[in-house]
């Protein structure tokens, strides 16, 4: 007679199941058979950054391994770019296509999932000329029409906003696009203010316990600023202030702390002439200047107006996760930053084309201290890559003990393969791999009980030896553990990047 | 002869103030006569400027302006001529100057929130177009060259004067 084989075994004998455990241990053998994984083939890289299968989607995930926490209910509302070819066209960076809102719902019993791609004002002048005709981030369809004002070309891709009763797909050069929380469909463009229709509004705004947004808009054409929101619990506009920035850098994020916003203007400017000499796409009107340094402006949240300046070594990021500060303004804050923006120029391009050689220098975890008196420094804590950093958010503007983010390492892989906790005194301090067939997206950490770090890891993965997109969640505090779940969806997605949940 | 050059105040789009101007180039002169199109109201005017090339100055700045004419707007189209303009290249910049004060309105990011349009329909990537994408040639002797200025009106930068 023959033993029923455990569970483990048939995931192993079917091969490209990830291996779920919820028990200690199961993260290492993961990793293990990462690393003994066959390479991935051409055909499955351009997977992650293939157009999404259909326009709308929604199907219930099939629990893979593991059980969900009965307490873990809500939405995670995620964005990204999804198609990526259209027309026949195909864009060349994964930041260029248009957005795909997707609601993971949470019952407590079941994950189920629901997608669709935002119709913008730019997608439906594009389906009434049956061709691409408006720039895109990094890309120039072959007869590009010209833009009277940025939500011409707003591709709503990058994150979502639950703010104020209200949902909002985000982009970074314009205005929050509302969307309905029931059918996904677009709405209007956002204006906070009648004088400020049109104006942009990034994609990752704060939101504190008590309710407030903060948020910054970066104008680079025709005039240079910075914008600063501050936005009521209610969803109005609180306080607003644009401050000119000349030479600007490409400003894609910033923290709050207790009284104050930190923008860390990298050297990679844009220079608005080079729209005169003829269509260029909006990453190729920027240049990398490191003679100017990596500059940061702090901001007063009450006044709005800018009270400190820094200057610092040159560097490019995208991303921070927290900031904070101690009783004498000295300030604190995380990025993830690489030596230079080639990883954004070259490397996020090549990926298009299924080259996952990633020659670039990557983003690390850094911290930066910023002190009253003028003194600045910044150190690298982590020797790996990190990027999609998060942190509880119970602790936004507050000192911070643990940051989430994808880590990993440069070789032959996604780059990004690890999900970690990462403590800012102390680097990488517990984490899981995910095997190489897996690549995980921004993982979000989800709040439970008081304390900070009590809550769950939660982040969807794209599925390259199965074509099917799927989720994980983790329990926060032993993410070395393996997810406590995982489920998988009847079809694949393209690599997303930002989300964020809302608890039921 | 009379060339009246008008004075544009920090707007890179397009011509304010003056009256006809008067070019007479000599006896091979012509009228251009010039259809604004596309006007969304009646309100306030419509204010067009005649460039020449120059080199070094950025068009439609200043310096190459050598003929402005202003109009009460109509919806649709306006027509104007500009009077005995001597052989040569040309392009008109024109603008609704829907609240009437004399200045193409902009937002605060510097996005015109009024209509605004030049000859040959030509538009810039980013910005006004080029001269040369605008430019029209006015020949010797010809009876009646004409040219048309499609007017656009930017709905997503704003809603600000002229709506």
């Amino acid at each position: 007679m023959t033993a029923a084989p455990s569970r483990r075994a048939v995931l192993r004998a079917l091969g490209t199941l990830p291996v779920v455990m919820a028990a200690g241990g199961a993260g290492a053998a993961a990793a293990d058979a990462a690393d003994a994984a066959p390479a991935l083939t051409a055909d499955q890289r351009r997977l992650a950054f293939a157009t999404a299968p259909a326009e709308t989607l929604a199907a219930p995930l099939t629990t893979l391994a593991g059980g969900l926490p009965p307490d873990l209910t809500g939405v995670l509302w995620r964005n990204g770019p999804a198609e990526h070819e259209r027309f026949g066209h195909r864009y060349g960076h994964w930041f260029d296509g248009d957005g795909m809102v997707q609601a993971f719902t949470f019952t407590g019993a079941s994950v189920s999932h629901r997608a669709r791609i935002l119709d913008t004002p730019k997608r439906r002048r594009e389906t009434a000329a049956g061709k691409r005709l408006l720039p895109a981030f990094s890309t120039l369809p072959p007869e590009v029409a010209p833009i009277m004002a940025p939500d011409d070309m707003n591709a709503a891709n990058t994150s979502v906003l639950a703010h104020g009763g209200r949902l909002m797909a985000l982009w970074e050069g314009g205005s929050a696009l509302e969307f309905d929380s029931e059918t996904l469909e677009a709405g209007d463009f956002v204006s906070w203010r009648p004088d400020l229709a049109g104006a942009p509004f990034s994609a990752h705004p704060k939101v504190e316990a008590d309710g407030t947004c903060w948020n910054i808009g970066c104008v680079t054409f025709p005039r240079l600023m910075l914008l600063f929101y501050r936005i009521d619990p209610q969803g109005r506009l609180a306080a607003f202030n644009a401050l000119p920035v000349d030479p600007l850098g490409m400003v894609h994020d910033y923290v709050v702390t207790k009284r104050h916003l930190v923008l860390v203007v990298p050297p990679f400017v844009i220079e608005p002439e080079r729209f005169a000499a003829g269509p260029i796409s909006f990453l190729d009107a920027h240049v990398w200047r490191p003679e100017l340094g990596t500059r940061v402006i702090v901001v007063d949240k009450e006044t709005l107006a800018p009270v400190r300046r820094y200057d610092l070594p040159p560097g490019f990021h995208f991303h921070h996760g927290n900031g904070w500060e101690e009783a004498d303004g000295t300030i604190h804050l995380d990025l993830c930053q690489a030596a230079d923006p080639m990883f954004a120029i070259h490397d996020l391009r090549a990926v298009m084309e299924g080259d996952w050689g990633f020659p670039s220098a990557h983003p690390h975890y850094r911290r930066m201290v910023l002190r009253p008196g003028g003194a600045a420094a910044i150190e690298q804590v982590a020797t790996a890559v990190a990027d999609f950093p998060r942190i509880d958010p119970r602790r936004t503007g507050l000192r911070h003990r643990a940051l989430f983010a994808l880590t990993g390492a440069r070789d032959g892989g996604w780059p990004l393969s690890r999900v970690g906790r990462i403590d800012p005194d102390h680097g990488v301090v517990d984490g899981w791999t995910y095997p190489r067939h897996l690549i995980p997206e921004e993982h979000v950490f989800v709040p439970r009980g008081t304390a900070e770090g009590d809550g769950w890891l939660v982040g969807p993965f794209l599925d390259l030896e199965r074509s099917a997109a799927g989720l994980s969640v983790f329990e926060a505090r032993h993410l070395a553990d393996g997810p406590l779940w995982q489920g998988l969806l009847p079809y694949p997605l393209p690599l997303g990047l930002h989300g964020t949940f809302v608890a039921a | 002869m009379t060339i009246r050059t008008a004075s544009i105040k920090g707007a890179a789009l397009a011509a304010t103030l003056a009256c006809v101007a008067s070019l007479a180039f000599g006896a091979q002169a012509a009228d251009l006569e010039v259809h604004i199109e596309g006007l969304r109201s009646a309100d306030g005017d419509v204010r067009i400027a005649l460039h020449r090339h120059m080199e070094d100055a950025k068009f439609p700045g200043d310096a190459g302006v050598v003929g402005a004419i202003m109009r009460p707007a109509a919806s649709g189209t306006v027509r104007v001529i500009f009077a005995d303009v001597a052989p040569g290249a040309y392009a008109v910049a024109a603008f609704h100057d829907a609240d009437g004060d004399g200045e193409l309105a902009q937002n605060f990011l510097g996005m015109p929130t009024e209509g605004y349009g030049f000859s040959n329909g030509a538009v810039g990537f980013m910005g006004p177009p080029s001269f040369a994408d605008a430019a029209v040639t006015v020949g010797e002797g010809e009876a009646m060259p004409s040219v048309s200025v499609p007017i656009a009106y930017s709905d997503a930068g704003g809603h600000g004067a002229g709506q």
